[in-house]
């Protein structure tokens, strides 16, 4: 086991050297998770960490934020592996594998796997969480995301997100389907990234898809962005 | 005051000469590619998927700047190069040190995907434009050209020195100026001017010239910089020059006008293949002074357009009218031009031409639309002369400049 521990490490140890280190701190005015408020509609920081290592395609990164679970606060832990790959000038495929959990809320934290293709600033992804939210049954996501460059720093953006549930949805007399769209503008000044978007959900009740509860959260919200990278 | 007319003259006579001077001096920067991840999943990316706005930037920044500190060097400026997956910092030299020595250095670094010298470019005009009027419209049939193309909603790419609007050929023809050479308001300049006359001035206005593709849609990237008043002759240097192909890139554009040369640079022939692989047309003017047409003439899948009159022979290379060439200047003036760079201009015309009419058209295919061939079916290996009306007529498989295909079947250059 140590000589395991060993190779692992020199083999961190030996990659240090090209992996590429991002950190960045940002405050939004509702953290919203796929359309749904992990803040009950309060403001949220976040601090996060990226890892590089572009010659190989891996990356690993994770996220702390504040959230506001059942009426209670708590802090995300979020944490995510993958290999991106470039096919072309414009390609380029993803996967990998996140997990999210919760203090205090052990009852929440999930698994998901994800994979995704990239052709320039149009992302697709598909993810598949076989207990999301820990509530007993498994959840298929898909989401689309674009962004625009236009004048100087600004640039706009938008996100179309679908979700579906298995199991049995009798006892909620709701569908199994849940959308979510996001349209924004963002002003980038390196390394300041501002963003003010429109946030909207369709379907059925948030807790049909095992999310905390958040009294009094509004299915359409501004969310506004500040971040800082370094 | 004699004296400053002595000077001044001295000054006009050996302009053409600076920029090719400036080629022969050692680099004074380099350039310092960083490698950037393809685009992933982040925790906290806010669904935009833009190279400039994530940030992996700064964290590039952190590492250039750690580099330079290392390697005795001064972060000067920086440009994503997304179709390369790259980075590109520009690093200043301490005084003494040997661009080549510092870029090998650099190479070895884990950190840094490549390095290279910051290299000097320039524009391939004579300013010596007093000969008899040959106009180039006549040679290629022009109007009998444009009744089946006008290089409608084609994007071509110039990458010159400034593009000056006002000029009445040019009002409402150029979609987009962008300014590559510095942080500046975007200059209008000779060459830039002279070179986009050629190719999109307005056809029917009661003035001027008519452009070989007046209808084509003319992205005027300033990447040069004219030396002198009153000269074309103009410098370049391959990080302004990337970052002007990086932008044709992003635009999407269907031709690259290279009027220019200079040495084989890494960084601009990584940019050239990323623009060939997605089938742009890129035409380059070959430089009478290399014997294999200068770079980026040279490289393989660029179209390099050389004068009629070429003291040289480049194997591959198109021979199009560059004497005596009738084109805009900034103002409302116009005169007589000469040199390759208006070779080259004339044939990205043409290309706006041929893309009208087969948008999707391969660079094979442009070859075979342009190449008259030997009796035999054979590709010639001298340069070779262009039947415009025998490739529209190809190309569009349609009868013009009274029916050159037949011609065009039999490999004869109409003139």
């Amino acid at each position: 086991m140590l000589r395991v521990v060993v190779a692992v490490l020199l083999a961190l140890f030996a990659m240090q050297a090209r992996a590429q280190l991002t950190g960045s701190a940002s405050f939004v005015s509702d953290y919203r998770f796929r359309g749904v408020s992990l803040s009950d509609d309060r403001p949220a920081a976040q601090l996060s960490f990226d890892y590089d290592w572009p010659a190989s395609g891996w990356y690993a990164g994770s996220m702390m934020s504040n959230v506001r679970l059942d009426s209670r606060h708590a802090a995300q832990l979020l944490g995510y592996a993958g290999y991106a790959h470039r096919l072309n000038a414009d390609f380029s495929w993803e996967g990998g594998v996140r997990y999210t959990r919760f203090s205090g809320h052990e009852s929440y934290a999930y698994a998901e796997a994800y994979t995704g293709l990239t052709f320039r600033q149009l992302t697709g992804r598909i993810y598949y969480a076989p207990n999301y939210f820990k509530a007993g049954y498994a959840v298929w996501y898909a989401e689309l995301n674009d962004s625009h460059a236009l004048a100087g720093p600004w640039y706009a953006f938008a996100h179309a997100g679908y979700l579906r549930r298995a199991g049995d949805v009798a006892e909620y007399h709701v569908s199994r389907f849940h959308s979510d769209f996001r349209a924004g503008i963002g002003f980038a000044l390196q390394p300041w990234n501002f963003q003010l978007s429109w946030t909207t959900t369709r379907g059925a009740a948030d807790a049909a898809f095992g999310y905390p509860s958040a009294a009094g959260a509004n299915r359409n919200a501004w969310v506004l962005g500040i971040s800082y990278a370094w | 005051m004699m004296r400053a007319w002595l000077l001044a003259a001295v000054f006009f006579a050996l302009g053409p000469c600076a920029a090719a001077l400036a080629e022969t001096q050692q680099p004074t920067q380099v350039l310092v590619m960083l490698r950037a991840a393809a685009p992933h999943l982040h925790a906290a990316d806010g669904y935009v998927a833009s190279y400039t706005t994530s940030p992996a930037e700064t964290a590039h920044k952190r590492i250039a700047r750690a580099l330079a500190r290392q390697y005795g060097l001064q972060l000067v400026d920086s440009w994503p190069m997304p179709a390369l997956g790259l980075d590109c910092f520009v690093m200043q030299l301490a005084p003494g040190t040997s661009a080549s020595d510092v870029t090998q250095l650099l190479s070895h670094d884990t950190r840094v995907e490549s390095a290279e010298p910051r290299l000097a470019f320039h524009t391939l005009a004579k300013d010596d434009p007093l000969y008899p009027l040959q106009p180039t419209a006549r040679q290629w049939h022009l109007a009998e050209l444009h009744a089946l193309a006008t290089g409608r909603n084609v994007k071509v790419a110039e990458v010159d020195s400034g593009v000056d609007t006002t000029n009445p050929d040019l009002t409402g023809q150029v979609i987009e100026q962008r300014n590559f050479v510095d942080d500046g308001g975007y200059r209008a300049e000779l060459h830039g001017t002279e070179v986009a006359g050629i190719i999109v001035a307005r056809e029917g206005n009661g003035v001027g010239i008519v452009g070989i593709a007046p209808q084509a849609r003319l992205l005027a990237l300033r990447a040069c910089w004219q030396l002198a008043d009153g000269s074309a002759t103009s410098a370049c240097d391959s990080f302004t020059l990337a970052k002007a192909l990086q932008y044709a890139l992003e635009k999407h554009v269907q031709v690259i006008n290279l009027s220019l040369t200079g040495p084989n640079d890494r960084l601009l022939q990584r940019l050239l293949d990323a623009a060939l692989a997605r089938h742009i047309t890129v035409v380059s003017a070959v430089d009478d002074n290399a014997a294999d047409g200068g770079f980026p003439a040279s490289h393989p899948g660029v179209l390099a357009v050389a004068s009629e009159h070429s003291p040289i022979q480049v194997a591959g290379a198109w021979l199009a009218p560059a004497e005596d060439i009738p084109t805009t200047q900034p103002g409302p003036r116009w005169n007589l031009v000469n040199g390759s760079s208006f070779a080259a201009a004339e044939v990205s015309g043409l290309a706006a031409l041929l893309r009208e009419l087969s948008p999707d058209i391969t660079l094979t295919q442009l070859h075979d639309a342009l190449h008259a061939r030997t009796a035999l079916g054979l590709a010639s290996m001298r340069p070779m002369s262009i039947d415009a009306c025998a490739a529209l007529a190809q190309v569009s498989r349609r009868c013009t400049c009274d029916c050159a295909l037949a011609h065009a079947s039999l490999g004869r250059p109409r003139r």
